[in-house]
């Protein structure tokens, strides 16, 4: 330091200044042109795209295990889904056995019965009328009770004619019920029962299953965003020193963020497949057992299993929870990350 | 192409790191900036990388205001900066040129011709062509140092700030990386470089800086540059 001129304090030479009007140079300067910028953004896109991929199989072990949890917890709301569409299903197949039935005055015979069909469907409009006479009622009273002792010790039959009458099956209940009033009250009619409360409650099971669908739907949806932004928060912690050092270098927020929300997107993409081939199989798995009770009833519709829209709906679900859950973890994390050296 | 006006940075909690430094170094310039550890070497360089925002007074990169720069900013800024650290920073789990590369992904390179013959030449300059394939700890501490340079004047940037480059290298080593650092200069690049190594540093004849409890009480200016070389 001989030649150190202390305590001096600052040397400006102002000779070999080279840019002309430096010090007025914007901040512009450091904007690369549209074009490029655009084809950049678009390359770093499909680069994060296959990068968050890679960083997950780098992890095979730990993504399998997100994967599979993804996978359960929506498979569960969308499983409930589809037992509740297939009892709707088998409800409608019932609606079409919903029945009014007329028990006519003793007075009245088979003979009679054309004669009142034509003045119930002047009432009702054209209707679909099974008549059934003492006999028929007997024989199946019999069958249906096991009571034939009891039967014969009443000598003479005391059934009356029925007429069970079959409504449109898409009527509602409350027209169903306006149409067994005014049964009731012609004179030949001792009484017109119309049993709708099965029905009634069964839709009313369906309604709460739809509510619980809901909410388990939405608990799950949560469950999934809090797993994927987990595996989002492990993996920024993990890159630490990686994302220190690209920010060091000039890198943007929007440029370390991304990869992270592609491996998101993956994660809920795979869970959802996941949760799509779960449901396949337990459909698969309960076909046999389904088919059979179905037969029980004379039902002849198939199972539902996940159809097009539905498989469409899950997945983009899956990829939303899964984009949205990773940006949430990752702006919180990022925020951490200040670079020092 | 850097000019400091009455800088001063106070850390929270009333520590005062630099007190009203002022400062101009021009284009092509090689300078030294040297003090004892705590002297605010190391501030300095962060307020110049905007890591850090000054207290008072304003910095100009380039003709870039550095304290009034909005965050947006920020990012491309530090792209026309390169910066050596004294561990290097590399990522031990990409190779030599993914490392180099780095820069170049980030600022947008994508034509892959292209990123690959600059990540070259820029290993070319330090030496490192053949090692491209090799990961960063299978390198010795000089090697090391040398992938850091590369990554640091990959995009070619016309300020190169470093800090301590030779802190955890042997006299031999040190000087070779000193004379790499006068290549960049030699070809138009402003150096800045902060270490306390004097000895080493007295042997190139160049501007010195010195700070210390954070004011700059010297800058020596050699007679004529080219002399002691």
């Amino acid at each position: 330091m001989r030649k150190n001129r202390a305590n001096k304090p600052v040397k400006r030479r102002q000779n070999r200044r080279k840019k002309p009007g430096g010090a007025s140079l914007r901040s512009e300067q450091l904007r690369p042109p549209i074009g490029r910028a655009f084809v950049a953004f678009w390359v770093a896109h499909v680069l994060a795209f296959f990068h968050g991929l890679g960083r997950l199989a780098r992890e095979p072990f730990g993504s399998l295990l997100t994967i599979t949890i993804i996978g359960i917890a929506m498979a569960l709301p969308v499983g409930l889904h589809l037992v509740l569409k297939n009892m709707q299903g088998l409800a409608e197949g019932w609606n079409d056995a919903t029945q009014i039935s007329l028990f006519l005055n003793p007075s009245m015979t088979l003979k009679d019965v054309p004669t009142l069909q034509g003045r119930i469907e002047a009432q009702v409009g054209k209707i679909r009328i099974e008549a059934k006479g003492p006999e028929a009622a007997l024989d199946e009273f019999k069958q249906a009770v096991g009571v034939s002792e009891a039967v014969k010790v009443l000598g003479e039959n005391p059934l009356p004619v029925v007429l069970i009458l079959y409504p449109e099956p898409d009527m509602d209940p409350a027209a169903l019920e306006a149409m067994t009033s005014t049964l009731q009250a012609l004179p030949e009619v001792d009484l017109a029962q119309l049993d709708l409360r099965w029905i009634q409650r069964l839709h009313a099971i369906a309604h709460l299953g739809e509510r619980a669908t809901l909410i388990l739907a939405s608990l799950f949806s949560i469950a999934v965003l809090l797993t994927i932004g987990n595996s989002a928060r492990i993996e920024v912690e993990r890159r630490r020193e990686e994302i220190a050092v690209e920010k060091l270098v000039g890198a943007t927020t929007a440029f370390i963020r991304r990869p992270f929300l592609y491996s998101g997107f993956w994660l809920g993409l795979a869970g959802a497949s996941t949760a799509i081939m779960l449901i396949t199989l337990a459909t698969l798995l309960l076909d046999g057992p389904v088919r059979e009770l179905l037969r029980l009833y004379d039902n002849d519709s198939l199972l539902s299993g996940i159809d097009f829209t539905l498989g469409a709906t899950v997945l983009l679900a899956g990829v939303s929870l899964g984009i949205v859950g990773s940006l949430i973890a990752v702006n919180r994390q990022l925020r951490r990350i200040e670079p020092d050296w | 192409m850097l000019t400091l006006n009455n800088v001063s940075k106070r850390y929270p909690g009333g520590h005062e790191a630099l007190k009203a430094v002022n400062l101009q170094i021009d284009q092509g310039e090689m300078v030294f900036l040297t003090g004892h550890s705590g002297a605010g070497k190391s501030t300095l360089l962060k307020l110049i990388t905007r890591l850090e925002k000054v207290s008072g007074g304003q910095i100009m990169v380039d003709g870039r205001n550095v304290s009034r720069m909005s965050e947006r900013d920020i990012p491309r800024h530090r792209r026309r900066i390169g910066v050596i650290f004294q561990d290097n920073r590399l990522l031990p789990d990409r190779t030599v040129f993914d490392n180099v590369a780095l820069p170049l992904v980030i600022d947008g390179c994508h034509r892959h011709r292209e990123l690959q013959r600059m990540v070259r030449a820029a290993l070319d300059k330090v030496g490192l062509l053949n090692r491209e394939r090799s990961y960063p700890t299978s390198l010795s501490g000089g090697e090391q140092q040398r992938v850091g340079i590369a990554r640091a004047v990959v995009n070619k940037p016309p300020l190169l700030l470093a800090d301590e480059p030779t802190g955890n290298l042997d006299p031999d080593l040190s000087r070779d990386i000193f004379d790499l650092f006068l290549s960049f200069q030699q070809v138009g690049v402003t150096v800045l470089i902060a270490s306390h190594d004097l000895e080493l540093l007295t042997s190139f004849n160049r501007r010195r800086l010195k700070l210390e409890h954070g004011n700059l009480i010297s800058d020596f200016v050699p007679d004529a540059q080219e002399s002691s070389e």
